[in-house]
């Protein structure tokens, strides 16, 4: 029972910080919970799907659907991150003014909702669909053990839930001035620790073959296996044996996600959006 | 219609990389039998890329992890997939079938 929460809990670590981190992003959002459960509801039906196509995923792409299929999972949350803090950046006065409570604008407020329901969404469907097909396994194994196995499994998934909670409640102490910087930031890094398990993916498929030396490896100071090691992988890509070019892609993303957002703020919201907000 | 083409080509020329490159590359096989990995211990060279054919003779799902290796890959269930390996130092290394890593490991020797 142990063992299936402990390989659960390793699944939904990601998908759980991720929320929480989004949840406290959106926290002033009218109408973020809602979207949030939607990615969440979404990923998981999609779990599902994933898992029992399972088969025909893993033989598309010469055997490597799997790696393809999962770069554009990761490469999909990245833009939808790096979109949502240049959106944050370019508006984020009138967000923080309230100025999105009505009218049309709330309309313009829900755009990058939707983009971190997508993200959270993907990050429920990449690590659940293992989830799914490991207490699939365990229902179709005939060991006397199946049922502790599966309350080991679901007892992961609520851990994975009280990880959230936890990250939300702590994010949420933060002053709501800072909270907006700190999310930002948190974003930034998770976008780049995206990519670079996106550049990972391509390289195993054999669609990238450059940069493929191992950059670093630090497995004996922090194993990726271990909880830290873990949390700080979602958190800000942590790996201990990188390529090289799963640290250009980490490196591109933190430079883009500044270029882009600085460029946003020094071209703050068009007329459409700030119609309304008092002149500063 | 030269751009449809150049693209149509690019695409096609994407495609059969994949393979053709594949065939160069040393590959081993191991067959996943219940807990029992065939061979439990799989000699590869060191330094060099490498393809696993994996084959899952089980009625479940497995996950063929080598950590220290960035193997991590579905083998649906009675399936056979194909795993990439980048260059490996010397040296042993443990992989597991993830959905029952108590049970069923085995190693990896690079030399």
């Amino acid at each position: 029972m142990i063992g299936a929460l402990i390989i659960v809990f390793r699944e939904v670590i990601e998908a759980g910080l991720i929320i929480g981190i989004v949840l406290a992003a959106t926290r002033n959002t009218p109408g973020s919970r809602m979207w949030v459960s939607g990615g969440v509801l979404a990923g998981i039906a999609g779990s599902a799907i994933v898992a029992f196509s399972m088969t025909s995923i893993a033989g598309a792409f010469g055997g490597y659907g799997q790696e393809v299929f999962n770069a554009a999972i990761l490469g999909t949350a990245v833009i939808m991150l790096v979109w949502h803090n240049v959106w944050m950046a370019g508006h984020g006065r009138a967000m923080a003014n309230d100025l999105f409570a009505a009218g049309r604008d709330v309309l313009e407020g829900k755009r990058p909702l939707a983009a971190l329901a997508i993200v959270v969404g993907a990050a429920v469907l990449r690590e659940g669909a293992e989830v799914v097909l490991f207490l699939y396994g365990v229902a179709v194994s005939d060991g006397s053990t199946v049922g502790q196995m599966f309350a080991g499994g679901l007892a992961g998934v609520v851990l994975g839930g009280a990880l959230s909670a936890l990250t939300y409640f702590g994010l949420v102490r933060i002053p709501p001035r800072h909270l907006f910087l700190v999310t930002g930031i948190l974003i930034a890094f998770l976008a780049a620790g995206m990519a670079a398990q996106a550049a990972a993916q391509l390289q195993q498929a054999g669609i990238v073959e450059s940069l493929t030396a191992t950059a670093w490896n630090t497995k004996h100071i922090l194993s990726e296996r271990s909880l830290t090691g873990q949390i700080l992988h979602t958190l800000i890509g942590y790996s201990e044996r990188p390529t090289v070019l799963q640290v250009v892609a980490y490196v591109g993303t933190l430079i883009a996600m500044y270029g882009l957002t600085r460029w946003a703020r020094s071209h703050p919201a068009t007329a459409h959006t700030t119609q309304g907000a008092p002149a500063e | 219609m030269t751009l449809k083409l150049v693209l149509a080509a690019g695409c096609l020329a994407m495609i059969s990389l994949v393979p053709a490159r594949a065939d160069e590359i040393a590959t081993y096989d191991l067959t996943l039998e219940g807990t029992t990995f065939k061979p439990a211990e799989l000699r590869v060279k060191a330094d060099e890329p490498f393809v696993i054919n994996f084959n899952n003779m089980n009625a479940a799902p497995a996950e063929l992890e080598a950590i220290d290796l960035k193997i991590e890959k579905i083998a649906p269930a009675k399936s056979t997939i194909s795993v990439r390996v980048l260059p490996a130092d010397a040296g042993t290394y443990t992989f597991v079938d993830e959905f029952q890593e108590d049970v069923a490991k085995g190693t990896i020797i690079a030399e």
